[in-house]
């Protein structure tokens, strides 16, 4: 007995532990998205584990990440990392969900000279403020956009007419400005470019300023809540416009449970799918990946668990390359990076934003997301038959 | 023409809900004198109580507007007697923080049973519309706003034709004057919580068929109770439906010719005018709540 | 200064020692407590002597944070210039606004300041300059000190409010501002230039609170309109000066340290019941000790 309880404790002190730490939307506005990268987070964690741990120098340590939930509230977010950081002692980060969260997170991260790496914020203002301690492996929000826009000017008959929604909110206004501008380089007529406040829950006043002007493309921008309720009240208003495009949503398995049969035929820009095919020295290849996950999970993974997977993958190549638990070495060796994986290649520039990865746009079809742009796993469906 | 009717119709239709919304907030600071800032928060209680019903047992949200209306009452009458009848001899504004305190703990507390994503009551009816001419007509839109009308009109009746009105409405102008001729200012105190916290929740099944919600909205619904009641005046219900048609066209009209982010602006800074320049309202008569 | 003015004073003074002995958690729940010292004594001075309750005196918090930051962040100008602008500019709005909004009592008033509060945080949040309902992060300190700095400024300035109250307490001016409390008419009858004595309390307890929110900006790093105009703030407070005794020297500080420890102990062990706790705690304070521990 009392052997038993000696090798355990051998067992248990043997290997050490590695405490990372993050604040995530468990509810609120974007608890959708939290909760796909949490999932993304403990994928790579187990995985990690089963393997036996992280090797860093000649130790090797087993992971443990202390999850709080920051309400969708970035102020919320703020507080919790500087406990993350000055009462539970962690020193990496992985970053929260939503561009706000990330940019308020980023400058408490930047205060303690932790590291954050992040994948749940792609507003390009976050990469703007000059940090050194923040990397993200999301393309930044104008993508979106600019994706959108550009599978829209390649389908026949060619829209004339955009009208662009967006939420007021760094990643949401970020990719709105993106697909204003490429909308305007492609000759696209902006019939309206309008806003609306975080957290607003009844969209009326926009819908019967689209309805008047009757535009072939809808651009939405906005978080998952927005846009159930933009497809909903699109509906309500019997606008019917050629082309939907919303910003985060349709690959999000929950968009067509939401929605059901009103989710067909819109399209989403996505930082990855698993029509993306790439070697991974943790599960393989992307099939691996999305095997792994699928086993765990019982559905197919999006990009959010994907990027939550992928930062958390960044920062346990650096580790190990590192050597040590040190912020600063790591620092250095995320900045060196230039890795493939199942997610693309990670490689970020000296702002700490990602530069080596393309995205692409997926359209919801017979209930499922399908890759049509760049990669096509099928056609796309245009225009858009009108709601039943 | 263009699209001016559209805009008027959403006003009216918004408007009237929004009288109904505050009609119990404006009798309770009329007949109590008490700004209640949990109102908001009560009104959200009676969404979640619709949303339960909804959810777990399918009840429509708009057939149980009585049962909201049951539960609001007990509520209201229940936190009198325990929390403000205690508070009310103390300095006016100590009843604001006591209220400010409840709103904290009932909203953290919804936060903590139904977490703080935002739900819908997502009725089989929510997304049919029809067209008349060049207007747009949401159907919900105009369920609640008859319902609104409605039990406006049965408040107005509560108050106008029942002993209980006519005790709540001399309470309310003359609070010795009243005792004076046998009415016990307790009781009233206690009937007037009920019935108004009994409004606040059933407005909150309305409220929840017309948008979704959090455990954290009741601040902005009270700021709206708040402004409906001092563009109309206190108490009355004539007053309330024009502060509800005010506060319906300054939102409809910010929203769509300043955009939806200037909505709650203008609310509060109309509110902030009016307490400034005219604290008595358009229409105030005399009530205990006069300054 | 009385006797225990004094104490209290030495007290104050004594904290400044403290720091080596601290850990990061505890130097920043000290910090937390002397930011909301230097609110509630502010406060103090115009709820305590004037009887005037700002409830909405976050306005000013916000007021002082965002000229601070947009300061710093826009023309590029120090902290230690940025501040002082952000403190005078929220004391001149005061200043401004006093006459109309001061002839407004209790609960009125109370709620007009509140509404206020919540106008202004809207109004930043629509703004494109102030950053709008992103928020903005400030540069981050690097001086000497390190982050300690920041606990230093909280104790200079809840030194600053404390010696203002003990000001307020002894002088004439102070005697003026009572009688205005006890009865305003019979004040303006003696002679008292009413208008003139409130609006110079109100914009007191304005340029401490706006000082304070420029520190509080610069210490956080991230601010944004929800944070700085937080009706949640304005609360504690008032919860502190309920706690600790309205229109004493000791009562503020003794509530916002009580306040300040009890949330942040409940913060860190339970942050999921934090706020219904502190919901339940105003409702109890209010209706058990209206009157603070520490009587006038």
């Amino acid at each position: 007995m009392w052997l038993i309880f000696a090798l355990l404790i051998s067992l248990a002190f043997s290997q050490e532990v590695l405490k990372l730490g993050a604040a995530v939307s468990f509810t609120g506005k974007y608890a959708k998205e939290g909760e796909l990268l949490r999932r993304g987070y403990e994928l790579w964690k187990e995985t990690v584990n089963r393997r036996g741990g992280i090797k860093i120098g000649d130790k090797r340590y087993k992971v443990e990440i202390i999850y709080y939930d920051d309400q969708s509230d970035p102020k919320t977010t703020a507080k919790l990392v500087e406990k993350l950081i000055t009462q539970d002692g962690v020193r990496f980060i992985l970053g929260p969900y939503g561009s706000a969260q990330v940019f308020a997170a980023a400058g408490i991260v930047e205060k303690h000279k932790a590291l954050m790496v992040q994948g749940g914020g792609a507003s390009s203002k976050i990469y703007k403020q000059g940090y050194k301690y923040i990397f993200g492996v999301f393309n930044t929000a104008p993508d979106y956009g600019k994706n959108l826009i550009d599978l829209a000017v390649s389908l026949k008959p060619k829209p004339k007419t955009v009208a662009i929604i967006y939420e007021k909110d760094i990643f949401s206004e970020d990719a709105a400005r993106g697909a204003l501008e490429r909308a305007k380089e492609k000759g696209l007529k902006v019939v309206l470019f309008e806003s609306y406040p975080k957290g607003a829950q009844d969209l009326s006043s926009l819908m019967i300023k689209i309805r008047a002007k009757n535009p072939d493309i809808v651009i939405g921008a906005g978080h998952f809540r927005d846009s159930v309720l933009v497809v909903k009240q699109l509906k309500q208003f019997k606008i019917n416009p050629k082309f939907v495009g919303l910003t985060v949503g349709p690959p999000v398995p929950a968009f067509v449970k939401a929605l059901g049969k009103d989710a067909e035929y819109i399209f989403g820009p996505v930082q990855w799918s698993k029509a993306f095919n790439y070697k991974d020295p943790l599960f393989g290849d992307t099939k691996g990946y999305v095997e792994a996950y699928r086993k765990k999970y019982g559905e197919d993974p999006e990009y959010h668990s994907a990027g939550g997977t992928a930062a958390a993958l960044a920062l346990q190549i650096a580790l190990e390359r590192a050597g040590t638990l040190d912020v600063e070495k790591v620092r250095k060796e995320l900045l060196k990076m230039k890795v493939e994986t199942f997610y693309g290649v990670i490689g970020f520039d000296e702002t700490g934003k990602i530069v080596t990865k393309p995205m692409a746009v997926v359209q919801i079809q017979n209930g499922r997301p399908v890759t049509v742009y760049p990669f096509k796993e099928a056609e796309p469906v245009y225009p858009k038959p009108p709601w039943e | 023409m263009g699209i001016l009717p559209q805009l008027i119709l959403e006003s009216l239709l918004l408007g009237t809900f929004y009288a109904f919304m505050s009609l119990g907030f404006s009798l309770m600071w009329g007949v109590l004198n008490i700004i209640n800032l949990a109102y908001g928060t009560y009104i959200i209680l009676g969404a979640y109580t619709a949303y339960t019903l909804y959810t777990g047992l399918g009840v429509d949200p708009l057939l149980s507007i009585p049962f909201s209306f049951l539960l609001g009452l007990s509520f209201g009458v229940l936190l009198q007697r325990v929390l403000i009848d205690r508070v009310m001899r103390l300095e006016p504004f100590m009843v604001l923080i006591l209220t400010f305190g409840l709103d904290v703990f009932l909203s953290n507390l919804l936060n903590l049973i139904f977490r703080a994503d935002i739900r819908s009551i997502d009725v089989p009816y929510a997304e049919r519309s029809f067209v008349i001419g060049p207007v747009i007509v949401t159907e919900v839109k105009v369920l609640v706003f008859f319902l609104s009308l409605l039990l406006t009109g049965a408040v107005y009746v509560l108050l106008q034709k029942t002993w209980t009105g006519r005790s709540i409405r001399a309470v309310a102008l003359d609070r010795e004057g009243a005792q004076i001729v046998g009415i016990s200012p307790g009781k009233v105190f206690a009937v007037t919580s009920g019935l108004g916290t009994g409004i606040a929740f059933s407005s909150g099944n309305l409220y929840g068929v017309l948008q979704g919600f959090t455990p954290f909205d009741g601040g902005m619904l009270t700021v709206k109770a708040f402004l409906v009641s001092i563009v109309g005046g206190l108490g009355r219900v004539e007053s309330a439906l024009a502060g509800g048609l005010f506060l319906g066209f300054l939102e409809v009209f910010t929203a769509f010719y300043l955009g939806e982010g200037w909505k709650f602006f203008a609310s509060l800074l109309v509110m902030f005018l009016f307490l400034l320049i005219r604290p008595r309202g358009l229409l105030g008569g005399k009530y205990y709540g006069e300054v | 200064m009385g006797k225990y003015e004094r104490l209290i004073f030495f007290l104050l003074l004594a904290m400044g020692l403290l720091p080596p002995l601290l850990t990061d958690y505890w130097e920043r729940v000290l910090t937390l407590s002397l930011m909301l010292s230097s609110l509630s004594l502010a406060q103090n001075i115009l709820l305590g002597y004037t009887g005037y309750p700002a409830f909405g005196c976050v306005a000013f918090f916000g007021i002082g944070g965002y000229t601070t930051a947009l300061l710093m962040k826009d023309l590029g100008l120090p902290f230690w210039v940025s501040l002082p602008i952000g403190g005078v500019v929220s004391a001149l709005f005061a200043l401004l606004i006093a006459p109309p909004l001061m002839r407004l009592k209790s609960h009125y008033f109370a709620i007009t300041t509140l509404a206020l509060q919540l106008a202004l945080g809207e109004l930043v949040a629509n703004l494109e300059f102030t950053g709008g309902a992103q928020g903005i992060n400030l540069p981050i300190y690097v001086g000497p000190g390190g982050y300690l700095i920041f606990f230093y400024l909280f104790l200079l300035l809840t030194i600053f409010a404390f010696l203002l109250n003990v000001y307020v307490e002894r002088s004439t001016f102070g005697y003026a501002l009572k009688a205005i409390r006890e009865d305003e008419t019979a004040a303006e009858t003696m002679g008292v230039n009413t208008v003139l004595f409130k609006s110079v309390s109100f914009s007191m307890m304005a340029l401490i609170t706006g000082l304070s929110g420029g520190v509080y900006a610069y210490w956080i790093t991230y601010i944004d309109p929800t944070s700085m105009f937080d009706p949640l703030l304005s609360v504690k407070i008032f919860v502190a000066l309920l706690l600790g005794g309205v229109g004493t020297v000791a009562g503020p500080l003794l509530g916002a340290f009580t306040l300040e420890f009890l949330s942040e102990v409940l913060w860190g062990r339970f942050p999921k019941v934090h706020g219904v706790v502190l919901g339940l705690l105003i409702v109890l304070i209010v209706l058990i000790i209206p009157r603070g521990i520490w009587r006038r």
